[in-house]
């Protein structure tokens, strides 16, 4: 994000405001000359911060009764592109819905989802409250809680505002942009407070423990992660925003896991130990809370397992073998079964000389098998293990399913460069013509691309492009292609320097031993006549009038993006009314059948000259059709098939 | 915030609109003493019309709740589907807690 300006709030500072908004001034401009942009707001007039919040600022700071130095202290720590920071006192949070504000402020520079928005807000509200409650103020949670009696929390907020030292104590708001989130902190600017002691503590915000409430908890479910700072004084919340945006669409919604970080899988596992002897289980439970396990169910008896087991959903399983009413080997003989269980690892506890209950658990599925009596070491150190792995399993997955939805949004993309229906219905009715279309991309990206204008006047130009390659690359070159026509469209009426530039273009572009074929046609609907220019491309057929056949045109030229100064000679042929223009992908003709056969040129010939599809109303319908039921499976390849008949 | 009121029987109807946090606890206050005061058996409260609430707006319908069993009456909050207000009953997971219907 780019910095724009700063503004400054200037709300009473008597005698000291002139110098201070000098000073303020100055230490913007000596921070960043080029982008410094102050304006002033005057008075003590703070519900105009909204209006303030603009898109163009990125600090918002209210003066109070710092000095000057201070003052300009604030603002060079403001200074800092990627951030959007507010400062205000405790009297104007008190005032004003600063979440609120503050949330729209972020909105304006980053696209938040309506849904995040919501909890951001309510999110940012809490540990604004916290830090003007707690912090500030010096209000503990149970005075507070003691105070839900009607109207309370106004009586307990009036006494600490009125005292001006209390009330100038600031609240600093920081948005800070990460790739795919946003962190806002909220500090106070209090001498700190200690939930435990009840008291405020002096001076010694490094001890202070973190904050209570019921706030607190509100932001640990709102936040996709939340952290105390500065002993207390700073809370940081993450919020995961969509990362990739093209044209305005969203790729996809960014993941809360994107942002945890590696180890945090401990604070997630989910952890059922199924032992009918409570001192071990409690010894295990220790040994995870040690880990920073927390969620951490337990089991009695294998009957009491199974039942958790579905209830609880467990990533990873500690189970006892020896036990009443159902014994470890029966759980896992019915965990086979349990959609609950699928994927979860089973750590199954032995006693060491029992060789052959450690053989029949191993046969039964079980991950890995831990003697007993147990060594702490051994059991926490597998336990981590077999959750790191599992939780790299779902790293990969999430990748994969990533790019798989990036390559869809690229198809998408592609096929939006395509004519729109829209646009192709106009012309149609501008020329008196038919055109009608296929483009159906691959499951992979592919590098196939049409397109249909008005090359001049009762000219209309077509073109069909294929670039060498799939995936990505291929998808890639089909834009520059695009790009390039569009930069070249002063051209577009003399097919053979159309395409000769477009290939100079390309030359420049496409890396060594990437190339395309190209067909560019411009039919005049006045002198009936179709010129052409070809980069080697094979599939064209054009009849004269309606009764003549379709044959193929000649398609020698050399491919695009080969020879910069390459020629590419202008043919033409008569193209009187009733006359048709057949353009099509190699996937229609290289696409095999079930006996492994393509169809080749001379059998796309053979489908157009059919008079069922040559006189059809829509002829291009029938060929699909027989391509459909020629091809044992769909083409790995995009297929693009363009007819156009005059009237 | 602002609220009115409706009574139909034994059954009296709040409407609350507006930001419910702790910066709107007075007319909270007068409402409260209203329902205490109205004898009605089911206090219906309708929070459709919140655009914001905050722990402290938590806190005040445990409050109200209180109030309610105080006097024998019952509590229903009428929330909306969706939105700030019902995704914050939900994180408190408050429809354990009280009578909630939208």
């Amino acid at each position: 994000m780019k910095r724009a300006g700063v503004t400054f709030m200037v709300d009473g500072v008597d005698g000291t405001t002139v110098e201070a908004v000098s000073r303020l001034a100055a230490a913007v401009v000596a921070a960043d000359p080029s982008e410094a942009e102050c304006a002033l707001i005057g008075g003590p007039d703070a519900t105009r911060l909204a209006g303030v919040m603009s898109g163009k600022v990125s600090a918002v700071i209210e003066a109070a009764d710092d000095s000057p130095d201070q003052l300009a202290q604030r603002i060079q720590g403001a200074i800092d592109p990627g951030a959007l920071s507010l400062s205000l006192v405790s009297a104007s949070v008190h005032e004003l819905p600063v979440a609120s504000l503050f949330c729209a402020w972020i909105a304006q520079h980053r696209a938040v989802p309506a849904e995040t928005l919501s909890d951001m807000e309510t999110a940012v509200h809490e540990a604004v409250c916290n830090a003007l409650f707690h912090g500030n103020l010096g209000i503990s949670s149970a005075e507070l809680e003691k105070l839900d009696d009607v109207g309370g929390y106004f009586a307990a907020l009036d006494a600490p505002l009125a005292d001006p030292v209390l009330a100038a104590r600031r609240v600093d708001i920081e948005a800070r942009f990460m790739p795919g989130s946003v962190v806002v902190s909220v500090s106070d600017g209090g001498a700190g407070y200690d939930p435990v002691d009840k008291r405020p503590i002096a001076g010694g915000a490094d001890e202070r423990p973190a904050r209570t409430g019921r706030g607190l908890p509100i932001i640990r479910s709102l936040a996709s992660r939340h952290r105390v700072l500065d002993g207390g004084r700073t809370i940081a919340m993450t919020f995961v925003l969509p990362v990739v945006e093209i044209a305005g669409r969203v790729v996809r919604e960014a993941r809360s896991s994107d942002t945890v970080e590696l180890g945090a899988f401990l604070e997630q596992a989910r952890v059922l130990v199924v032992d009918d002897d409570l001192i071990n289980r409690e010894i295990v439970l220790d040994w995870l809370d040690g880990m920073g396990i927390s969620a951490v169910e337990q089991a009695v008896d294998g009957a009491d397992a199974l039942e958790k087991i579905v209830a609880f959903r467990p990533s990873l399983i500690l189970l006892d073998l020896v036990m009443p009413v159902m014994d470890g080997f029966e759980v896992m003989r019915r965990l086979e079964n349990l959609r609950e269980a699928e994927g979860v690892p089973v750590i199954v506890l032995t006693a060491q000389d029992d060789r052959d209950a450690r053989n029949r658990a191993l046969e039964l599925g079980a991950t890995h098998l831990i003697s007993k009596p147990m060594v702490r070491e051994l059991v926490t150190a597998k336990i981590g293990e077999l959750l790191e792995r599992q939780r790299l399993v779902e790293v990969l997955l999430e990748y994969q399913e990533r790019v798989g939805q990036e390559l869809e949004l690229a198809r998408d993309m592609q096929q939006d460069l395509v004519p729109a229906a829209r646009d192709i219905l106009s012309l149609e009715h501008q020329f008196g013509c038919s055109l009608e279309s296929v483009f159906r991309p691959s499951s992979e990206l592919g590098g196939d691309t049409w397109g249909v204008w008005k090359a001049g006047p009762g000219q209309l130009g077509l073109f069909l492009a294929d670039f060498s390659g799939h995936g990505v690359a291929a998808a890639i070159n089909v834009f520059r292609l695009q790009a390039a026509m569009a930069e070249l469209r002063h051209l577009r009426h003399r097919p053979g320097d159309f395409v000769a530039a477009v290939n100079r273009r390309l030359c420049d572009l496409l890396a060594i031993g990437q190339f395309a074929t190209l067909f560019y046609a411009v039919a005049d609907f006045k002198t009936d006549v179709l010129v052409y220019a070809t980069a080697a491309s094979p599939g064209v057929f054009a009849s004269e009038g309606a009764d003549g056949e379709m044959t193929p045109l000649d398609g020698e030229g050399y491919l695009l993006g080969i020879k910069a100064d390459a020629v590419f000679a202008e043919r033409s042929v008569p193209f009187p009314p009733g006359s048709s223009l057949l353009l099509f992908s190699d996937a229609l003709y290289e696409t095999p059948n079930d006996e492994g056969l393509n169809l080749e040129l001379e059998g796309v010939g053979g489908w157009a000259n059919t008079p069922g599809v040559r006189h059809a109303r829509r002829p291009l319908e029938r060929i699909l059709a027989m391509f459909d039921d020629y091809c044992a499976q769909p083409p790995n390849d995009d297929l693009t098939v363009v007819w156009l008949r005059r009237r | 915030m602002a609220y009115s009121s409706s009574r139909d029987g034994d059954r009296l109807k709040v409407a609350m609109d507006g930001r419910l946090t702790f910066q709107e606890q007075a007319s909270v206050k007068q409402m409260i003493t209203d329902l205490q005061s109205s004898g009605a058996g089911a206090w219906y409260i309708d929070l459709t019309g919140i655009e914001f609430m905050d722990s402290a707006g938590l806190g005040l319908l445990l409050r109200l709740k209180k109030v309610a069993d105080d006097c024998s009456a019952t509590l229903t909050l009428r929330v909306p589907p969706s939105g700030q207000l019902r995704r914050l009953l939900d994180v408190a997971r408050f429809s354990d807690l009280m009578t909630i219907e939208s």
